[in-house]
């Protein structure tokens, strides 16, 4: 042991002390230490556990949207109406443009690929911006081209971004049913608006781990959420039916100069199906916000205020995309004469041949002025069944009358006119109807009686005249038939849903009766087809509530419809037609609107297969198809005409026939002239077309044989005498070969005004 | 009492008396081929051997172990590029999709009723007409029957036939 100075013994080693405090900081070091991660450890993984799992999910793993294909909307066959597509939105990054000779290299490349204006190209480059869009939703040609473009030149500061773009193939076809969507690629009108979230689908997810330098790491972590694309919606609609609809309504709208737009809608009166719906003029959904409408386009041009200009233009654009049928009420006139005429059948306060007299106006109370007829002079005594083929106002007032407030009131709701249809499509108007105090008054209910003085939505018009067609039923229209995924499962389907039993078989059946008689007998005929049996009514409805700038009310504006159904004896379809505002020489429902129905029932009932079944009269009238007689020999040929029922009128002397007219298989009136050519010579001869406008139909054909003509009847009403040509296919005094058919349209000009 | 006889033996060394017992013969060692190795480079041998064998199977597990890391790495490879091939795969064809999508549309633009009506306008085409159709009327108990023409039988057909015909014939 050695000593330390003072020669005490030094101790060697820690001493107690020391080891005591070594064992106390070892304590410390073995227990407190731990204690305080396990604490820390407690908190991270058991109390903000959540939170660190998020932050760590948010640093560790990406997410990626996938966009579901929008779904598509199908017609009741299966034909596609609007689909949707992969396009690119191509963006430029100005910031990371490098220079001014990339800058105009992009602008001038960029402007012939996209087609955009160049300058605009320069001006986006030239921002201090990180994301400029030079134009979107572009194809996959013009992607390809800027693809090429960027690894031709090296471009960085071009890229693309995927994005998707609704395609309407058939352009303005049903665009006030379907609709469009806007550049986010949600629904904005029409079936697109209100299927919105049924066509959206559902997004999916890619969540994959990604690396601290943000690349992904596909085999670290991935799980993937499958996007659900959106159902697919079939239609109702019928795409030759509303080919025919909007082809024969455009027509009437142009021919009659109609300026506050025409609306047309079929309906299957035993389902509810909307089979075609139209409004004209209207939209193409590809590109909705340009106007085609001439005449809009016109009053748009004058306009040289910028904010008046562009305040034009978007209401323009707004009435563009409304559909008529269903966001637009009207006073139905004369049509509404079916509904009241159900009433009264159905409440046993008229039949059929209850008598009314009609002097020209009507007082439903004594010191007020006269309700007038539309014929000045009155229609005299007649039963209730002229009545409603007249359209008598007076006999319709006096019905009004019997059926009386209440019960009318009552019927008007049951018919549906007090309450949305229900269809699925948005922008459903509401009616503008009298209280049932209001229609206490006399003179209230009479106008009512014959339509006038409330408003309804053609769609409601239909629906009811519907409930008259199919043995008193009131339907709800629909426009979706089903919804089906993109394997073809159906999803869903919509079923006929009756609302109510508004009138009985038999007075629906009584009723349905006279309205074809309005047809066969009345105001309708320019509705009659030749083999088919058509049921309607007309109506030329005047409009009271227009007014100019200056606020004084605008005249003589009228609304003239027909509302319809065939075959009557059997009915599948209805149809109404309205033109708003016609400005024509005869603007009476009867006269404009009634061909129109004609026109598209003629097409449409053969594509239900509907055969036409033709009377021993109607057969008799046809024409018939011209034999072939060229190179015959002038007797033989003779002799084939005759035996066909034609005439025969021989020019020229030699002994062949070189030439025939008509040709053969070209149709010809039964009882019309075949004319031969038997030389050279006479087949250059000519006669001149006469003026046969305005003529009767008898007048029209004896002009045409003076001249060596032929006639071919076409339009409506030429079965009746008070049928007019109104049109003739080769116009007055151009010189054609004798026993060429002259075309000649007929109709019958009824006057059918509601006021 | 003590065992002197071994007690002699083994402390009575003024007599050695070992010396006056037989020896034993001391038998010359044979001479034999085989070489001793000495028991160091025995061990040093089986050292070697055994080194040779750790280090052998040393390697072969490293090998085996490097071979299945690159097989590991080469799958993931492989794995990654049939991924990214998938993937392009799955864009090709979604881009295909959409360019039928957008050309279908355009035939349906083409194609489109009205087109066809103007078409056929413009070609001085009719539609089928009323008096192209001849109409007749049949009175009840009238039935129409159509009359198809004969079908030419077979070659094998008309064999059969001429042979059935010859034997028929004889059987009359």
């Amino acid at each position: 042991m050695a000593n330390n100075k003072n020669n005490k013994p030094e101790a060697q080693g820690n001493s107690k002390k020391t080891i005591n405090k070594m064992i106390f900081v070892m304590v410390i070091m073995i227990i407190v230490a731990p204690a305080i991660l396990i604490i820390s450890l407690i908190r991270i993984q058991f109390i903000d556990n959540e939170m660190y799992q998020q932050k760590a999910i948010n640093q560790q793993l990406r997410q990626t949207v996938i966009t579901p294909q929008r779904g598509t909307i199908y017609d009741r066959n299966m034909k596609p109406l609007a689909q949707s597509a992969n396009v690119w939105t191509i963006v430029l990054n100005p910031n990371s443009v490098e220079g001014e000779e990339e800058r105009n290299l992009i602008a001038d490349k960029l402007s012939v690929i996209l087609d955009v204006d160049r300058e605009s190209i320069y001006e986006k480059a030239g921002k201090n911006r990180y994301y400029e869009v030079l134009k979107r939703k572009v194809d996959h040609d013009t992607y390809s081209q800027v693809e090429q473009f960027k690894v031709d030149y090296n471009i960085t500061s071009v890229y693309s971004v995927e994005d998707t773009k609704r395609y309407y193939p058939y352009e303005d076809f049903a665009s006030s049913v379907l609709g469009f969507t806007g550049t986010d690629n949600y629904g904005l009108y029409g079936l697109e608006a209100y299927y919105d979230s049924t066509l959206q689908g559902v997004p999916g997810w890619v969540v994959q781990a990604k690396s601290a330098t943000g690349q992904d790491m596909p085999y670290g972590y991935e799980t993937t959420y499958e996007a659900q694309n959106g159902t697919n919606l079939v239609l109702t609609i019928d795409e030759v039916i509303q080919h025919y609809l909007e082809k024969y309504l455009e027509i009437a709208a142009i021919e009659n100069n109609v300026t506050n737009r025409a609306a047309g809608v079929i309906m299957d009166v035993n389902t509810g199906e909307i089979l075609a719906m139209a409004t004209k003029s209207d939209f193409n959904p590809n590109s909705p916000f340009e106007i085609t409408d001439q005449n809009v386009l016109n009053s748009l041009s004058s306009i040289t205020d910028e904010e008046e200009y562009s305040k034009a233009k978007n209401e323009a654009l707004q009435e563009s995309w409304r559909n008529k049928v269903v966001s637009d009420t009207y006073e139905p006139g004369s049509v509404f004469k079916a509904v009241t005429a159900s009433m009264a059948l159905e409440e046993k306060v008229v039949t059929q041949s209850d008598m009314f007299t009609c002097t020209g106006s009507y007082r439903p109370v004594n010191n007020i002025n006269p309700i007038k007829c539309h014929k000045a002079g009155g229609h005299g005594t007649i039963t209730f069944r002229q009545g409603l083929q007249q359209s008598c106002n007076p006999c319709f007032m006096q019905v009004g009358a019997r059926i009386g407030p209440e019960n009318f009131y009552e019927y008007f709701g049951a018919f549906g006119f007090r309450e949305h249809t229900g269809i699925d499509l948005p922008g459903e108007a509401d009616s503008v109807y009298h209280s049932l105090e209001t229609l206490q008054n006399p003179v209230s209910l009479a106008v009512d009686s014959f339509g006038q003085t409330f408003r309804v939505t053609p769609l409601q018009m239909i629906t009811a005249i519907s409930a008259i067609a199919n043995g008193g039923n009131l339907l709800e229209p629909h426009i979706v038939r089903q919804m089906i995924d993109d394997e073809g499962n159906i999803v869903s389907s919509t079923e006929t849903k009756v609302k109510r039993q508004v009138i009985s078989e038999s007075t629906s059946a009584e009723v349905s009766e006279m309205m074809q008689s309005v047809v066969t007998e009345g105001a309708a005929t320019n509705a009659y087809i030749a083999g088919y049996r058509v049921a309607g009514k007309t109506g030329t409805s005047e409009k009271r509530d227009v007014y100019d700038e200056n606020g004084n009310q605008i005249q003589d504006l009228r609304i003239a419809s027909f509302c319809g159904f065939a075959p009557a004896d059997d009915p599948q379809i209805a149809i109404l037609i309205i033109l708003d505002e016609p400005h024509a020489s005869n603007i009476y429902g009867g006269t404009i609107a009634a061909p129109v129905a004609k026109s598209i029932l003629e097409e449409v009932l053969p594509y239900l297969g509907i055969e036409p079944v033709y009377t021993a009269e109607e057969i008799s009238s046809m024409d018939i198809s011209t034999p072939n007689v060229l190179n015959e020999q002038v007797t033989t040929a003779e002799n084939a005409i005759k035996e066909k029922g034609l005439k025969v009128k021989i020019m020229g002397s030699g002994t062949t026939v070189v030439k025939q007219v008509p040709v053969q298989g070209e149709s010809i009136p039964q009882n019309g002239t075949v004319v031969l050519y038997t030389d050279e010579a006479s087949s250059s001869q000519t006669t001149t077309v006469p003026n046969i406008v305005g003529l009767s139909v008898s007048d029209a054909n004896a002009a045409l044989i003076n001249a060596g003509l032929n006639i071919r009847l076409s339009g409506t009403g030429f079965e009746n005498s008070g049928s007019v040509c109104f049109r003739q296919d080769i116009q007055e005094g151009q010189q054609v070969e004798y026993g060429t058919i002259i075309k000649a349209e007929f109709r019958v000009d009824v006057a059918d005004d509601a006021a | 009492m003590p065992n002197f006889d071994e007690f002699d033996r083994k402390v009575n060394v003024a007599y050695d008396l070992s010396l006056f017992e037989p020896q034993p013969k001391e038998i010359p060692k044979k001479k034999n081929n085989i070489i001793e190795m000495p028991r160091q480079r025995v061990n040093q041998n089986a050292r070697r051997l055994e080194n040779f064998l750790r280090v052998s199977s040393a390697i072969l597990v490293v090998g085996i172990v490097v071979s299945l890391f690159f097989s590991l790495l080469m799958c993931r490879v492989q794995m990654t590029e049939l991924g990214d091939e998938i993937s392009a795969t799955k864009e090709s064809l979604a881009t295909a999709q959409s360019d039928y999508t957008i050309l279908e549309m355009e035939l349906k633009s083409k194609t489109s009723l009205k087109t066809i009506e103007e078409k056929s306008d413009e070609l001085g085409m009719d539609k089928l007409d009323k008096h192209q159709i001849e109409y007749f009327s049949l009175t009840d108990g009238d039935k129409a029957e159509i009359v198809e023409p004969e079908k030419s039988a077979g070659i094998f057909s008309q064999i059969a036939d001429f042979f059935t015909n010859l034997f028929g014939g004889f059987v009359e």
